[in-house]
């Protein structure tokens, strides 16, 4: 018996991967990530990119150049579908070969052993903070220059210009260099289960107070209020709501720390203020802000330490708790597991008003809201004169006002150009909020977000008390600082490389 | 007969069946919810599905399929690999006494306590500087260079084992080494070979951060790295993700069984000797 | 040493004599010292710089190390490793033995294959898809495992496992129960297979029952499959990673937080990759120690082996 299920199975093998191996070539190209230039005669297709990409540059031949692109894409069939599309037409357009990776589980740990070795990819994307650590280590072209032009794609004006501002203040690092151009922006949002909030006769809240009474209200009425994930800072939640609630309190101290009026802290401004004492970790503002989220915390699912972001998901989607925070490409993906078993709706981060406390600015502070999808190029390409062209007419292309269409059509994927018209389901993804000026736990060092992030875990489960968190948030952050400042070469004397 | 029944053996198979069914519960997981779509996955995971949807693999098959062929040709390379130079040093170690032996014993086995991320780095580098990126010699020599070690760990002390009137007596019929390896060892140590044969087989079959850094185009890209890239779509989601594992677990169950085979031969070989 | 060819004189060993164990040892090696050793002493040089990946590659000498010795994160974790390698060694000499005695004492030789091979399925399963079941399994609200001790009127033991520093390194050693199906499993039951009949029909006939037979003969003739298990056993519980990595990421806090976990955060999240080939080069030094103590050890306990 088992030799004869032993020789089925084998026949069944041998005849899939005959079949696969056969059939690969024909598989491959459609469904695998690997794409090849097919027609290289630009043809007036449907698509709006690839017209405009065909008005603008009858001139451009690529033929013969490969670019190797990568991106953590991740495996929704939508998403690959969407850019696989976008780069073929670019492909038929230019005659360019563009070998697209999608490096969908442990994007940086493969970035960062192609880079060490000297091979990284020519095109690739990444958030903020991953792009300024890479072009800090030399890996990236700067674009500063490019910002001052005009995009092929996007004529008329400079290409800086189709960025919001407080996006395009956020590119510029300190010495006033650019590592990429940014396509998205990731509004996080509050999604909630409309049904359990009616059932619990809540109305939507939108100060912090009402967002406390609904928690109450839907915990009275047996459901647990809210999937809150806090296994790691890779989950972000502790994070972001702590910067959006302790810049909601602390608005009063920015101007100190804020030296250069530019409305945002940078990195060093930050570590000026800290080693000057403006900013402490005991401040009231600081620990009214860890206060409120504790008592937010009892409102959350008892493992909320061990809960990541992909099980809250589908705790809100089985109807297992009433809100989840998410962002806007989370809509897809939450409509179909949902599958119409309530309506849901998302609200911004809660204002948090006098009446919850005394330092309240009164304006809620946008949680994400960070330049995202940065379109990065290998420094290496600088050493072929046309393949650097050709690069950057890709990234130009990719971060075209049309691509970013094409992509918020497909997959929700909020775009970043101003001429872009936002669709009706993602009305609640506009930015009501104020920016985030002073990022305190997420615009420092990975470093620095680990410590807060365990620190904060302890904190929350009583193994730390309010003073005893402070203090150990203070002492990490000086070795955070010393590092820093170590690393870029600040110190008090050249004013922390302000006066540069 | 009859009154061996005894309690403890009525408990002792109760035990043994709930162990089983422990076991294979991650198992019965897999297959059942390759069968669903995401939403049922999400409310009832544990459930037989209610309706069995077949859409799950015709989702994944066209994607697994090349990367299937890929990783069977290298799984099947490092493991005849494995199993040559193991038994080679192995053989040297447990039959030989020379100058340094232990010393080298020990360097086999130090290899073991390498943690893995370590090398990570310095390996890509050093494949690259060897200008093996992205080809077959890179996916099989660099795991079978781990394995090798291991390999020779369980072989040795299973050839230790091996009665030394034996090898007398085929010295004394004259035979050289090699004759010696295919006469009197390899029959012997079959039992070690099937179980190093399976657990390399399993490891490089699994083997996924060093197949995603050292190999990026479909030629040669392997099963667990196009598993977690496994497109799909909101609808079917997490199902069509399981009926690939399913099938990519095929191929291995295969092993099994006919490691198992021959395992057991070697078995019974071995018992009847004293 | 035993087995090597005792000849009844001595004489002179021709060249080829000698260099012939040398020459297995070539494959081994060459392959080994290309792809293992050289970068191995690759990263042991750079534990002594400080590299960012990229344009910052500074020597730096021993600061790595000492950084390291001062870090309390570093500390934590060495204990938490300490804690998981004794439970790894303890689940590695108990559960996988349980099962391979219970399945040698099935009477029927085809229901032992079968179950022998039903046993060894779930291997095919990765290891991943186990630790996100697991993840599941113990999580708090909606997790089986408080579903099941509730009901069973075990109220008291409900916890967030994994979201409570008390219970998350409990939980991670939990996952795999009831860790059956592996390695250890084959190893112990091929070897219970290989004792030779006759014994066991000698202490059936000397009136031993089980237990006695299990302490007098099983366990004397599994002595060097315990000592291969126990080895990898603490080969394998130091540098524990992807089921931490995958669960909690070393928390809450530093709960679960192990050398390893430290090796990559630092390498591939800080970029500080000097200072991750010197956790690695310390980890290495840790298990060749314990490794060593342990041979010694396992060699005085053993007699007539």
């Amino acid at each position: 018996m088992k030799k004869y299920l032993a020789i089925l199975l084998a026949a069944l093998l041998l005849l899939g991967s005959l079949a696969g191996c056969a059939g690969s070539a024909a598989t491959a190209s459609s469904s695998s990530a690997g794409t090849s230039a097919s027609a290289a005669v630009p043809e007036a297709s449907a698509s709006a990119s690839a017209s405009s990409a065909a008005g603008s540059e009858t001139a451009k031949d690529y033929s013969g150049i490969t670019l190797v692109f990568a991106q953590d894409l991740g495996t929704d069939e939508d998403a690959n579908a969407a850019t696989e599309k976008v780069i073929q037409d670019y492909e038929d357009a230019t005659g360019i070969t563009i070998e697209f990776n999608n490096i969908a589980d442990d994007y940086r740990t493969w970035l960062a052993t192609q880079f060490a070795a000297g091979q990284g990819p020519d095109v690739y994307s990444g958030i903020l903070y991953d792009m300024t650590t890479d072009y800090q280590a030399g890996y990236l072209y700067n674009f500063s220059d490019l910002y001052e032009q005009e995009s092929a794609y996007d004529a008329g004006h400079a290409w800086k210009d189709t960025l919001p501002d407080y996006i395009r203040e956020r590119m510029y690092l300190t010495d006033g260099s650019v590592p990429g151009y940014p396509t998205t922006s990731q509004v996080v949002r509050i999604y909630y289960n409309e049904s359990m909030l009616k059932d619990a006769g809540c109305e939507v809240p939108t100060t912090w107070a009402e967002f406390m009474d609904v928690c109450q209200k839907l915990s009275d009425a047996g459901y647990t209020p809210f999937g809150f994930p806090n296994a790691s800072y890779g989950d972000l939640s502790w994070l972001w709501f702590c910067n959006s609630i302790s810049n909601q309190l602390t608005n009063a101290q920015l101007s100190a720390i804020d030296v250069s009026g530019n409305g945002y802290a940078e990195l060093n401004e930050i570590v000026k203020a800290f080693e000057e004492g403006t900013l402490t970790f005991t401040s009231d503002q600081l620990k009214e802000c860890y206060t409120l989220m504790k008592d937010f915390s009892k409102y959350w699912t008892s493992d909320y330490n061990g809960l990541d972001q992909k099980t809250a998901y589908d705790m809100f989607s089985r109807g297992e708790v009433a809100m989840v925070q998410g962002m806007s490409t989370a809509l897809t993906s939450l409509t179909a597991a949902v599958n119409g078993a309530f309506e849901f709706g998302v609200m911004p981060v809660p204002t948090i008003t006098k009446d919850t406390s005394e330092y309240a600015m009164g304006k809620s502070v946008v949680l994400g809201g960070q330049p995202d999808i940065i379109y990065g190029i290998n420094k290496d390409c600088e050493k072929d004169q046309k393949k650097l062209e050709a690069a950057i007419d890709f990234v130009q292309y990719m971060s075209s006002p049309d691509v970013q269409l094409s992509f918020c059509e497909a997959i929700n994927r909020l775009p970043l150009s101003t001429s872009t018209q936002l669709p009706d389901r993602l009305k609640g993804f506009v930015i009501t909020e104020d920016a985030l000026r002073v990022p305190y736990y997420t615009g420092i060092s990975d470093e620095w977000r680990d410590y807060f992030h365990r620190g904060g875990q302890m904190y929350l489960e009583g193994s730390l008390s309010l003073d005893e968190y402070c203090d150990y948030l203070n002492e990490s952050f000086t070795t955070v600082c010393e590092q820093l400042m170590a690393d870029n070469g600040w110190s008090a004397d050249n004013n922390y490389g302000l006066n540069s | 007969m009859k009154n061996r029944r005894s309690v403890g053996s009525v408990l002792s198979r109760i035990l043994l069946l709930l162990l089983l069914l422990l076991t294979l519960m991650p198992f019965y997981l897999l297959l059942v919810n390759s069968f669903k779509k995401e939403t049922d996955i999400i409310h009832a995971p544990f459930g037989i599905p209610i309706q069995w949807q077949f859409m799950n693999y015709v989702k994944a098959m066209p994607q697994i399929l090349r990367p299937m062929c890929n990783s069977f040709l290298v799984t099947a390379a490092i493991i005849l690999l494995t199993c040559v130079i193991s038994l080679l040093a192995a053989y040297a170690f447990s039959r030989f006494r020379f100058f340094l032996k232990e010393p080298l014993y020990f360097g086999v086995i130090a290899l073991l306590m390498i943690p893995g991320f370590v090398l990570l780095i310095p390996q890509f580098v050093q494949v690259v500087d060897l200008g093996l990126y992205d080809t077959y010699w890179a996916l099989i020599l660099v795991p079978a260079a781990y394995q090798v070690a291991m390999g020779t760990f369980l072989i040795r002390s299973s050839i230790e084992g091996i009665s030394p009137s034996l090898f007398e007596a085929a010295t004394l019929a004259g035979a050289n080494d090699l004759q010696i390896l295919r006469y009197v060892v390899l029959p012997m140590a079959k039992p070690i070979l099937a179980t190093v044969t399976i657990m390399t087989g399993l490891s490089s079959w699994n083997n996924y951060i060093w197949p995603l850094v050292a190999s990026s185009s479909d030629s040669t890209k392997q099963i667990s790295v196009a598993l977690t890239a496994l497109v799909r779509d909101a609808v079917y989601g997490k199902g069509v993700l399981f009926a690939g594992y399913m099938c990519a677990s095929l191929p291995i169950i295969l092993l099994f069984c006919f490691a198992s085979k021959s395992f057991i031969e070697g078995l019974s070989q071995g018992a009847v000797k004293g | 040493m035993r087995n090597a060819v005792h000849l009844p004189y001595r004489r002179r060993k021709s060249f080829l004599e000698i260099i012939r164990p040398y020459l297995f040892l070539i494959p081994i090696y060459a392959l080994m010292v290309t792809f293992k050793y050289i970068p191995f002493f690759h990263a042991i040089e750079k534990s002594f710089f400080k590299w960012n990946g990229g344009n910052v590659n500074t020597f730096i000498g021993l600061q790595n190390y000492v950084d390291l010795f001062h870090s309390k994160q570093f500390g934590i974790s060495l204990v938490n490793c300490l804690k998981f390698c004794l439970a790894n060694i303890a689940i590695s000499l108990t559960m996988p033995l349980l099962a391979a005695e219970l399945l040698f004492a099935v009477r029927s030789a085809k229901a032992q294959y079968t179950i022998r091979t039903l046993l060894t399925f779930p291997m095919v399963v990765p290891g991943v898809v186990v630790i996100l079941l697991w993840k599941w399994i113990l999580s708090g609200d909606s997790g089986v495992l408080n579903a099941v001790l509730s009901s069973v009127g075990l109220d008291s033991l409900v916890t967030p496992w994994l979201g409570s520093s008390k219970t998350a390194l409990f939980s991670v050693i939990l996952v795999g129960f009831p860790w059956i199906s592996g390695l250890q499993f084959l190893l112990y039951y091929g070897a219970l297979q290989s004792i030779p009949r006759e014994l066991f029909e000698a202490s059936r006939i000397d009136g031993a029952n089980t237990w006695q037979r299990f302490f007098r003969l099983d366990l004397p003739m599994l002595a060097s499959q315990v000592k291969l298990i126990v080895t990898l056993a603490i080969i394998n519980g130091v540098q524990v990673f992807e089921t931490i990595f995958i669960l909690t990421k070393g928390g809450p806090g530093t709960a679960t937080l192990v050398p390893s976990l430290i090796l990559y955060d630092s390498a591939f999240s800080f970029k500080k990759y000097g200072y991750s080939a010197a956790v690695g080069v310390v980890m290495f030094v840790l298990i060749m120690i314990v490794t060593v103590i342990n041979q010694k050890l396992m060699k005085n306990t053993e007699s007539g082996d």
